[in-house]
């Protein structure tokens, strides 16, 4: 009877059992790593690179915003400027008047006088 | 404690063979006899840090039969007429069996059917003594009985086995 029994020694595997058992433990399990890490390392490029944008988004808006305080600014400081410009024209005028009227006093002057 | 990547390719080189052996003994059918090895060997994958090295094969073993027997009992089929000749298709022809090439294909068959017909404890007491030719201590560690059990569970597996023969072989 044992010797009967083992016959059943001789049993082999189908071929690929080897591989198919490798394929679900060892090589799935590496598999499974490198998925692992592809995805940690899109995931780290990925927030990088919404950072990077996010950054320069808000670098944009601050610019912006810089940019309308500046001319807001701008305005505000034109006024007396534009006033005191008035003033300056204002006060030429005046100066080129007054000094053709007393041009023309003079020349009165001399011509009555027989200069 | 603990098995390593390394060890554990070595373990499945050193023991598919004897794993899937032992499962298409118990359970006749290749296609079952693969799934559990690979089963047996996918648990070994996942509990790697918990089995003693040195332990694996008997692991790997217990788990093996315990997932046979849960098959079995999943199956609840009348076991097959023992001489293939006695029904209209021959299991020789419909299975790529590997036991084709080497041994006679009927005696084997109705070796194997024969021992579906033992119960189940008693099949895997002769299976690990006389398939795989372990020790009654390592059959004892495996199946987690005594191994003065274990010695008579293998001889009344072998009369049981004798007996379901006696008609067509000269055992």
């Amino acid at each position: 009877m044992r010797e009967m029994l083992s016959q059943l020694r001789d049993i082999e595997p189908p071929e690929g059992l080897k591989e198919r058992i490798l394929l679900s433990t060892v090589r799935r399990s590496r598999l499974y790593r490198l998925v692992a890490l592809a995805s940690a390392a899109a995931i780290v490029v990925g927030l990088a690179l919404g950072l990077f944008l996010g950054g320069l988004f808000v670098g944009q808006n601050q610019a912006q915003k810089e940019a309308v305080k500046l001319l807001e600014g701008i305005r505000q400081t034109s006024r007396p400027l534009e006033e005191s410009s008035m003033m300056l024209l204002e006060a030429i005028v005046l100066t080129m008047k007054t000094t053709s009227m007393v041009q023309s006093q003079d020349e009165e002057v001399v011509k009555d006088e027989g200069i | 404690m603990g098995i390593g990547r390394k060890r554990f390719t070595e373990i499945v080189e050193e023991s598919y063979r004897s794993i899937y052996r032992l499962a298409f003994s118990m359970l006749g059918s290749e296609q079952d006899a693969c799934d559990v090895t690979q089963e047996s060997f996918e648990r070994l994958w996942r509990y790697r840090s918990k089995v003693d090295e040195r332990a694996a094969y008997v692991w790997l073993r217990r788990t093996a039969l315990n997932l046979c027997v849960d098959l079995l009992r999943r199956r609840k089929t009348e076991p097959e007429p023992l001489d293939p000749n006695d029904e209209g298709s021959s299991l020789i022809e419909m299975r790529p069996d590997p036991l084709r090439r080497c041994l006679r294909k009927e005696e084997m068959l109705m070796l194997r059917r024969a021992l579906d017909r033992l119960p189940e404890k008693y099949r895997a007491a002769v299976i690990l003594r006389d398939v795989e030719d372990l020790s009654y201590k390592e059959i004892s560690q495996i199946l987690g009985r005594p191994e003065n059990t274990v010695k008579s569970d293998v001889l009344r597996g072998r009369r049981m086995l004798r007996k379901i023969l006696a008609p067509y072989f000269d055992v």
